[in-house]
């Protein structure tokens, strides 16, 4: 049951815009998890997982006069938390291109024959494997296929065409099946 | 089984799994909050030390314009040099018609 007496988002942001750290922090606590929630798919690391969110809600912080309402704040928080995880992956790609195919050879055979697949391990090898990919690919597959958003609303995310996001996920799809065959090879 | 078949199987394997991020999201208001208000003071730094050029040449110009006008009106051989060279002609073309 939702608490009828707190305040809505709309306030807390004009009480935000009035110079009130506090009605902030009431925002942050109100959206933290789905930032959270989001983010922890593009980094696991606790350090960078809490850089990102940060950064998402400084961005919020910093644009918060831009907010006009007229979609509801988690929304609009949402676009900035799938900006700012991308900006990341842009980043990080740089640091785990050394990673050589070689050391993290896993084996695909019997991912699917195997019923009793632990899900820890098929967690590690999708992770590995989504982590080679470019980071738009990464961000497609991640929002697409993990989370399993619509086409539509991964558009709205994003700022791409619809038509656009499509292409980008079969690409993704493509490069994820290669790069899965070419560690079944190794 | 084909390769879209077994990536949709590992995909549906791992999809479930959410990750823990409690210990992450622990004080995370208090360091944000924190860092903003950190952000917010140095900006006003970094402001002031930006334009402490643009207030030292003002104060610069501020002080020549001052001395410059003390200067001429603290000076009181001024007017006795101008009546002893052109005498008082000099002065008196100076003063307004109605004044003579």
């Amino acid at each position: 049951m939702s608490d009828v007496s707190a305040p809505a988002d709309a306030s807390l942001v004009a009480a935000t815009l009035d110079g009130d750290d506090d009605a902030f922090a009431e925002l942050v606590r109100r959206h933290k998890r789905r930032v959270f929630g989001t983010a922890s798919r593009f980094a696991r690391d606790p350090h960078q997982l809490d850089d990102i969110c940060q950064d998402v809600f400084v961005r919020a912080f910093r644009h918060l006069a831009k907010f006009r309402g007229e979609a509801p704040f988690e929304h609009w928080l949402a676009r900035i938390t799938v900006s700012a995880c991308y900006d990341f992956l842009r980043k990080e790609r740089r640091v785990r291109e050394h990673v050589s195919l070689e050391t993290h050879a896993f084996d695909v055979r019997d991912a699917s024959a195997d019923a009793t697949l632990d899900a820890d391990r098929a967690r590690e090898l999708i992770e590995f494997a989504i982590s080679k990919l470019a980071p738009d690919e990464r961000l497609i597959i991640t929002l697409a296929e993990i989370e399993e958003r619509p086409m539509r609303e991964i558009a709205t995310l994003t700022g791409w065409s619809e038509s656009n996001v499509k292409i980008r996920a079969f690409r993704a799809r493509k490069s994820l099946k290669e790069i899965l065959r070419l560690s079944h090879e190794s | 089984m084909n390769p879209d078949q077994t990536l949709d199987a590992l995909l549906a394997t791992a999809r479930p799994i959410a990750p823990g991020t409690e210990r992450t999201e622990f004080g995370f208001e208090t360091r944000l909050l924190a860092r903003l208000r950190e952000e917010r003071s140095s900006s006003w730094a970094w402001l002031a030390v930006r334009l402490s050029p643009i207030f030292a040449a003002a104060v610069l110009a501020a002080a020549a314009w001052c001395h410059s006008y003390t200067g001429i009106e603290a000076d009181p051989t001024y007017a006795l040099d101008a009546v002893q060279s052109g005498g008082t002609s000099a002065l008196t073309a100076w003063l307004p018609e109605a004044d003579r």
